[in-house]
């Protein structure tokens, strides 16, 4: 265990506290583990049914790809697969790696397993409904097996995303046929997979215990064991890192000052490629009248939302896109405040409400503009909601009132993820802005099936010009992800920074 | 005795019946359609329809009433929507770090306010009587959740000598304990104060009795007299107090569990309501209920034994 | 002028009195004296250190703390006296119903209180903001109802003893109505114990509020209140101490000074009881 070993007040007071059980309580697994942070509890392990990146790095760790990233980048490499090749637009050919072992004695992976894990995304529930990431695969006709170890992944259409976003990523986590229909309901809870990490324990609201599997083929992950904590609020994450009892958390902007020097400790500052925005709803008057929108986008400064949002450690973004990312729009227009301009486009006031989650940088965040909105007359009403209310306010009949509303969107490694969201087919879903552009949606098409990188950039600036001139999405930041890491350890994070690779952490 | 218990019996029942129509009709003013706020962005036609039907939304008012008050009654309280786990286990995990909390805030509350009162009550406005009244107050006056984070900021933060996320290591019982002294001292702080004035003055008026004036006066050894007779006294309204106070304790566990990121029922209410999950509040509350209707029969059960006073009907 | 005479002589109704008088003063003349805005906004001056301009310094976007400070103790104090006012009417009416009250209703008001007491009171305030969501009108509503089965319990208990005394068989010997001696005789007889209770309950009304804004369910955003200023010092309490200390520093003072207050001031009604 990576511990500076400092032997504080703290250890003497819990050997002391621990003294008279130390017969009768069970050993402690101190020795070669480490202990991270996740921001809540697990849902569920199911690969389609995800519910956020925390689930997604469980499967990771415990699941096999056919390709998966290098460590730390969005770059592709084989990992199951022997050998891969896309073959033609609609066709890939694999062959599997020989001696790949499920662990608790489901067998070997096969090719079998690989068309039951991706197939399982095409089905359709008893409900009527498609698995919450049934859009990763939505390009998947079917999986042909032409051996025990070879198949090939046939496509109704061509798709330049399906590597980055499936394939590489949670959704092509491969899941053993056996275990999955013999463990029933338990399945999504008790993940078997052939990955390097297999679940030892999962108590519910306290910890996630990930074991290292001996039997995996490949260079053996440098920890023993991982500890996931749940731990909702920053603040006491915080505590418990310096109390060595966390190696790994995400902090919060405001943490960022007091942290930068502590001792025996690295912050790491890793700039994302999430998008946050203010959206305004063109459905709902009046929101529709582009001057409206306009002198709204006049009367705000991103640069002093996100300062005060972020406490001063994240630039402004310009566009959807982040620097890094496939049709990044370096020329995107800064887009200067002008209050007077603002008012004399507006004529008169109005009152507003603004959606957001309840988290403490979303307020602050609305509480500036609530601020900068009120110089032109437009009285904001605040309507912080907790996750479960909130990421619902956009839907079908409801998202009909919506008036203003922030956003944060993560990013993926392909330029074709976070573009999805803004397409007229997404309206009543994700779609919050119900912006109803169809040139939007036929160059996201044409971006989709290109085959040329430099082409389908200059397709995803032209996407977000559009955006640009719609005023209806205003880009705040596209993030930073900042990290408190202790000095022992070198995490391996995704440039997005929610997605880490936890197989690939390593001993410093 | 057995009458005065059965009638007190009854009305405990009676509460409970009310509280689970009141926790019934909550459901009944929720603005839109629970089922659609419970499964929010992925919501489909079919699904709500199927949600509906589990939750029995579709049935009328009666028939869920009489359905809701069976799902309780049997604990089974059905399965939650949003993990698709029993209520009931999550409920069972959940509940022991509650009542752990509870228990050793009383236990810290007794422990430190029973001598305090006890020394307080031996010299009647002396230094340390009045240093006792003044600390006493400022005990139960203080918020709990301005305790914990007082707390935490100053033995957590600025100390680093106490943990202050979760509950410590499953099956690690030195470490769960560590991680007890400061939820249950925030807890317990306000009931300190209490159960000192308490003792104080039950002590005080035991003193002043005359038969304990004689023994003192025999020259009786002090130590065991005031433990033998005056605390015996004391017993009574300190029982009393804890009774009705269980459900402060509670409540005030709830931000204990919070701020110190601990597993447990307030934590458990807490996160059900911030995702709109109706089914797992509804359950959890009744639980809270249930305990605290249950220690106060209790407790008015060890009173008739105690003190025979009562065992004669209530006459109001 | 002898009853303030009489909590002066209790050297805690003394730091009582002084903490109320502090309390008060901050929060109804704070507001009035301060130079600053409580919802305008400087970023750049975001998270000053106490000065001479900022005394407890600034918020996350620059707000004055004091200034802020000083209206969520307005807030706190205005909505205490009005849920008082309206549990003590309401409880005080559903007391003596149930007092005078044939016994059928007078049993249904008991098991009514019994079941208003029987949730533990932020239990209870969970339980409606699930259902409902948050905001300040059900809020004050909310912790009116927790604290009206206390009232409600102490007015029929006293309604009980006047039901027999001699002046009240007098009144109606002389063919008063029920509503006349009510109104005139019983209703102030109970007023005194009633008032030191609900000022021995005011304390606990400005925690219940502060607790609840704490948890996020209380008084929205930007308005300044005790528990929204806690949350806001205790998300940031890794960038600075200032706000969390302001927060909790007048939420312990009014706390505090309106407990030994109401203490005092029960003892000196209490004629039993001599300093």
């Amino acid at each position: 265990m990576p511990d500076p070993g400092r032997p504080s007040r703290r250890t003497l007071l819990r050997a002391a506290a621990a003294a008279p059980w130390l017969l009768a309580g069970p050993a402690r697994a101190q020795g070669d583990g480490i202990a991270v942070r996740i921001e809540q509890d697990i849902q569920t392990l199911d690969p389609a049914e995800r519910a956020s990146a925390i689930e997604g790095n469980v499967i990771r760790a415990v699941c096999r790809n056919l390709v998966a990233f290098k460590r730390g980048s969005f770059e592709i490499e084989n990992d199951a697969a022997a050998e891969i090749r896309q073959v033609s637009d609609t066709a890939i050919e694999f062959t599997l790696k020989d001696g790949l072992e499920f662990t608790g004695g489901y067998g070997p992976l096969t090719a079998d397993d690989v068309k039951f894990s991706y197939e399982r995304f095409l089905s359709v529930g008893p409900d009527g409904r498609k698995p919450a990431y049934a859009a990763d695969w939505a390009a998947l006709d079917r999986i042909e097996v032409t051996g025990p170890l070879t198949g090939r992944i046939l496509l109704k259409h061509p798709s330049a995303a399906l590597w980055a976003n499936a394939m590489a990523d949670v959704s092509g986590a491969i899941l053993s046929r056996d275990a999955w229909t013999r463990l029933g309901r338990e399945a999504s809870l008790k993940l078997v997979g052939a990955g390097p990490y297999r679940i030892e324990e999962w108590t519910p609201n306290r910890r996630l215990v990930l074991r290292r599997n001996e039997a995996y083929l490949g260079d053996p992950s440098d920890f023993e064991r991982i500890t996931l904590r749940p731990i909702a609020g920053s603040t006491t994450s915080v505590l418990a890192f310096r109390a060595h009892e966390l190696q790994l958390t995400r902090i919060e902007a405001n943490d960022k000052h007091r942290l930068e020097h502590l001792p025996g400790t690295r912050l790491i500052d890793l700039p994302s490629i999430n998008f946050v925005w203010l959206g305004l709803n063109m459905a709902k008057p009046p929101f529709d009248d582009a001057r409206v929108r306009r002198a709204i986008r006049l009367a705000l400064d991103p640069g002093e939302i996100v300062t005060a949002a972020y406490d001063g450690t994240v630039a402004p973004a310009r566009a959807l896109l982040a620097p890094g990312m496939l049709g990044y729009w370096e020329a995107a227009p800064v887009r200067k405040r002008d209050v007077e301009a603002a008012r004399k486009l507006l004529g008169g006031g109005f009152r507003a409400t603004l959606t957001l989650l309840n988290k403490f940088n979303y307020i602050t965040a609305a509480e500036v503009i609530q601020a900068q909105l009120a110089e032109i007359g437009v009285a904001v009403d605040l309507r912080p909601l907790d996750g479960g209310s909130f990421w619902s306010s956009g839907d079908g009949e409801v998202g009909k009132r919506l008036e203003l509303f922030l956003l944060r969107f993560g990013g993926k490694a392909d330029s074709s993820f976070i573009s999805q969201w803004f397409l007229p087919a997404q309206i009543g879903s994700w779609n919050w802005q119900r912006w109803n552009d169809p040139e939007y949606a036929r160059l996201y098409d044409q971006a989709a099936a290109a085959g040329d990188p430099a082409e389908r950039a200059a397709l995803y600036i032209r996407m977000q010009q559009l955006m640009d001139r719609s005023d209806a999405i205003i880009p705040l930041t596209h993030e930073t992800s900042l990290f408190l890491d202790d000095a022992g350890l070198d995490p391996a994070l995704l440039p997005n920074g929610d997605d880490q690779q936890y197989a690939l952490f390593r001993r410093l | 005795m057995a009458k005065a218990f059965l009638g007190r019996l009854g009305q405990t029942v009676a509460v409970l019946v009310a509280a689970m129509a009141l926790l019934f009709a909550l459901t009944l003013i929720i603005p839109g359609n629970p089922a659609e706020a419970i499964l929010g962005p992925r919501a489909t036609p079919e699904s709500i329809v199927a949600i509906t039907r589990q939750l029995g939304l579709d049935q009328p008012v009666w028939e869920r009433l009489w359905r809701f008050f069976a799902l309780l009654l049997t604990g089974d309280f059905g399965t939650d929507i949003v993990s698709g786990r029993p209520i009931a286990v999550m409920i069972g995990e959940v509940l022991p770090f509650t009542l752990a909390l509870t228990l050793a805030s009383i236990l810290l509350a007794l422990l430190l306010g029973v001598p305090a009162g006890v020394r307080a009550a031996l010299r009647p406005g002396g230094t340390e009587d009045r240093l006792l009244a003044l600390v006493s107050v400022g005990f139960v006056a203080l918020p709990n959740f301005v305790v914990a984070i007082g707390l935490l900021i100053i033995f957590s933060l600025w100390l680093d000598w106490l943990p202050v996320d979760g509950a410590g290591l499953p099956g690690d019982l030195g470490d769960e304990l560590l991680h007890l002294i400061l939820p249950s001292l925030a807890v317990a702080l306000g009931w300190i104060g209490y159960i000192a004035r308490l003792v104080r003055s039950a002590m005080l008026e035991v003193l002043g009795q005359p038969y304990i004036r004689t023994a003192r006066a025999f020259g009786l050894r002090q130590g065991r007299l005031i433990y033998l007779h005056a605390l015996r006294n004391a017993a009574l309204p300190v029982l009393a107090v804890l009774g009705v106070g269980i459900g402060q304790l509670l409540g005030g566990a709830v931000f204990a569990e919070i701020i110190f990121a601990r597993p447990g029922m307030g934590s458990l209410i807490f996160n059900a309501i911030n995702a709109r999950n109706y089914p797992v509040v509804q359950a959890s509350v009744f639980v809270i209920v249930l305990l605290f209707v249950a220690t106060n029969l209790m407790i008015d059960a060890l009173f008739l034994w105690l003190d025979p006073r009562l065992r004669r009907p209530a006459a109001s | 002028m002898s009853l303030l005479n009489r909590l002066w002589a209790y050297p805690t109704g003394r730091l009582g009195l002084a903490l109320v008088a502090l309390v008060l003063a901050f929060g109804l003349l704070g507001p009035w004296l301060s130079p600053y805005d409580p919802v305008v906004i400087t970023v750049p001056d975001r998270f000053a250190v106490p000065s001479w301009q900022h005394p407890l310094g600034t918020d996350q976007i620059g707000r004055d703390l004091a200034t802020r400070l000083a209206y969520g103790t307005r807030l706190a104090l205005v909505l205490a006296v009005i849920v008082l006012a309206l549990a003590l009417a309401s409880g005080v009416t559903l007391g003596i119903l149930a007092a005078f009250a044939p016994r059928r209703p007078a049993q249904a008001i008991l098991v009514g209180f019994d079941m208003l007491a029987a949730f533990p009171s932020v239990i209870l305030a969970l339980a409606i903001f699930a259902a409902l969501g948050p905001g300040l009108d059900r809020l004050t509503l909310i912790i009116a109802a927790t604290m009206m089965p206390h009232f409600g319990r102490v007015a029929r208990a006293q309604a009980l003893g006047f039901r027999g005394s001699p002046f009240i068989e007098a009144e109606r010997a002389l063919g008063a109505s029920a509503p006349r001696i009510l109104v005139l005789h019983v209703l102030p007889n109970m007023l005194g114990a009633l008032i030191v209770l609900a000022s021995l309950d005011l304390p606990v009304v400005i925690t219940i509020e502060a607790g609840l804004s704490f948890l996020g369910l209380g008084v929205p955003p930007p308005q300044p209140s005790l528990g929204n200023l806690l949350n806001d010092g205790y998300s940031t309490i890794g960038r600075t101490l200032w706000p969390v200390a302001g927060a909790a520093g007048i939420l312990a003072l009014a706390t505090l000074g309106f407990t030994l207050f109401g203490e005092a001031l029960r003892d000196a009604l209490d004629r039993r009881s001599a300093p």
